[in-house]
């Protein structure tokens, strides 16, 4: 058995299959903690009826999505409907293969190093995640389209200009991180934040960082980007008309993309499975042991992110189209755009990994952009033109 | 590091795992990358295994996937009617057709996405040739012309990114970032 999981194909596979059951796991509490969470934030109980502490909740929505009735429309474009639901969970669900779980393993303890303990680990491994990433905008768009439904479509052409437009940013942050580690290899990219002189991207660039977790946000559409359901004007979006286990599996395909997000992020800019100083979690550790506690690591600071993401959607309120799009156009973009010339310019000096360098350069850039936003005046809309002014201090000296 | 494992051309991790199996001759069989020593194969090719793994994944997320929309097919109950197979309008009849015309505005952003990922695509090869440059000062040298440094890299994609600010600047000036 040790000998043939000393093959890296059958190591892959069998933390594949660990990492699938793991995730539909994960996808089906998520769901649980974003009520819990939600409940928690608006002074609620939350779920507490099935099992203990409501703990058995998911499975009681597993079967209840199984057993619903499954209506196809009669004039939906039936391939396509039944398509979407599977592009959007399964692409989700691949998004993982790449993510490095616990580094380099020595399985049999003989001090050489046997496999890696990541599903798969390509030199274009970044480049992988952010194609997979951008295929799921075809789940939004088939399922809007598919439905012949107005709402639907409505939320289908909304979703797509937003990930569109959010895509560059992402794009230009994640340069930020390349061209400092000079490798699109995940695992190095890992490896590039960890001893003497180099510390995780986050110190170094965290206003690449927040950029990064903003496009996050809006990639998988979790609000306050969340147009493309937003159910007070379009009823449910682009999923208006699917019901069943088809909607769960966008439901859960949602959560699967912000998993593979967070884990993203961890990756880039917070080290993956690393912690400085701590025994185990370095990159000599190659025993089973250290490998375990490298994925529990990894794990434990996705599911933070995850947390922040359930935190912000229980806070924020949800943009409007215009700001949605300034945002991105106006905002992220040169700023980001800015961040890798930076970025850029210092590995040219030699001076990319200099703590001081990059974090002024940062700081001074984040300063910058206060002045400028506060400068310019935030354009009005023409539709806001044609309305009367509205003074929130006194109603009474307003007339 | 260098120039220990046949198969391995610099590449330090999988020297490392090939050694871990005893270091025995590391054959290459031709055209597909897949490495044999004596009779199987061996583990973690610098090419061929991350795909195939990536393959493994997509087929079993693809069964995964197809099982769970087959069940679900299987299990649900099914009365079909008229109304209930409408297309839900807020309750009311619907009205014509959702594949109308739609606002132009969607038209454009579409345009100007491919305009700017294509930058960013071409960002992405040069970012490692310019950091190896950068960091190791080695030149690059190209079929056409002479070899290039950091600092012709660096102009290079100066020029590029240049043709890109002005003509984000201009869009900027037309207002074509504007929403209403």
């Amino acid at each position: 058995m040790v000998e043939l999981l000393k093959d890296q194909f059958w190591f892959s596979a069998l933390m594949t299959v660990g990492i699938v059951v793991a995730l539909l796991t994960a996808q089906a509490y998520s769901i649980y903690f974003e009520r819990k969470i939600s409940a928690w934030i608006q002074d609620r109980i939350g779920p507490n009826r099935v099992g203990p502490l409501g703990l058995l909740q998911p499975l009681a929505d597993g079967g209840k999505f199984l057993l619903k009735e499954d209506i196809i429309p009669a004039n939906v474009d039936k391939p396509l409907f039944l398509l979407a639901p599977m592009i959007a969970f399964g692409v989700a669900m691949i998004g993982f293969a790449v993510l490095p779980w616990g580094g380099n393993v020595d399985l049999d303890a003989d001090g050489a190093v046997d496999v890696a303990a990541q599903v798969a680990d390509p030199g274009i491994g970044l480049l992988y995640i952010l194609g997979i990433g951008s295929l799921s905008v075809y789940g939004v768009v088939l399922g809007g389209w598919a439905n012949n439904n107005k709402y639907a479509f409505f939320a289908a052409m909304r979703s797509t200009a937003q990930m569109l437009s959010y895509e560059i940013p992402m794009g230009m942050a994640i340069v930020v991180v390349v061209i400092t580690a000079g490798t699109l290899r995940l695992e190095d990219i890992v490896l590039s934040q960890i001893g003497d002189g180099h510390v995780w991207n986050i110190v170094l660039h965290p206003f690449a960082f927040f950029i990064l977790l903003v496009t996050l946000f809006a990639e998988t559409n979790r609000t306050p980007f969340d147009l493309a359901e937003a159910e007070q004007e379009l009823v449910g979006g682009y999923h208006t008309e699917y019901g069943a286990l088809k909607f769960g599996m966008f439901f859960l395909g949602e959560y699967a993309h912000m998993i593979t997000g967070s884990g993203f992020i961890v990756v880039l800019f917070l080290g993956g499975w690393h912690l400085p100083g701590v025994p185990g979690l370095q990159p000599g550790d190659v025993s089973v042991g250290a490998m375990l506690l490298k994925i529990t690591v990894m794990a434990g600071k996705i599911a933070a992110f995850m947390f922040l993401f359930m935190w912000v959607r229980w806070t924020l309120p949800r943009f409007r189209f215009d700001q949605l799009m300034r945002l991105s156009w106006q905002g992220l973009l040169p700023i980001s755009m800015a961040l890798a010339g930076y970025a850029t310019v210092l590995v040219y000096l030699g001076k990319s990994t200099s703590i001081p360098w990059a974090l002024g350069g940062n700081i001074v850039l984040l300063a910058l952009t206060l002045v400028i936003s506060q400068l310019r005046q935030t354009p009005v809309t023409g539709r806001q033109t044609n309305m009367p002014a509205i003074s929130l201090t006194s109603p009474a000296k307003a007339r | 590091m260098s120039g220990g494992v046949a198969g391995c051309p610099r590449h330090p991790r999988c020297e490392t795992l090939h050694s871990g199996l005893g270091g025995g001759t590391v054959k290459r069989a031709p055209r597909l990358g897949i490495a044999w020593e004596t009779g199987r194969i061996v583990t973690a090719q610098p090419f061929f295994t991350p795909y195939a793994s990536i393959v493994f994944v997509i087929a079993l997320v693809g069964v995964v996937t197809t099982a769970m929309m087959l069940l679900a097919h299987l299990v649900k109950p099914a009365k079909k009617g008229a109304v209930k197979d409408s297309t839900y309008e807020s309750g009311m009849p619907p009205i014509g057709d959702a594949r109308g015309r739609f606002n132009v505005r969607f038209y454009i952003v579409a345009m100007r996405f491919l305009l700017f990922d294509v930058e960013v695509v071409f960002l992405w090869p040069w970012v490692p040739v310019f950091h190896k440059a950068a960091t190791q000062g080695e030149a690059v040298t190209s079929a056409v012309g002479p070899s290039a440094g950091a600092g012709f890299l660096l102009a290079a994609m100066a020029v590029f990114a240049g043709f890109l600010v002005v003509g984000f600047a201009y869009e900027w000036r037309r207002g074509m970032f504007q929403w209403d």
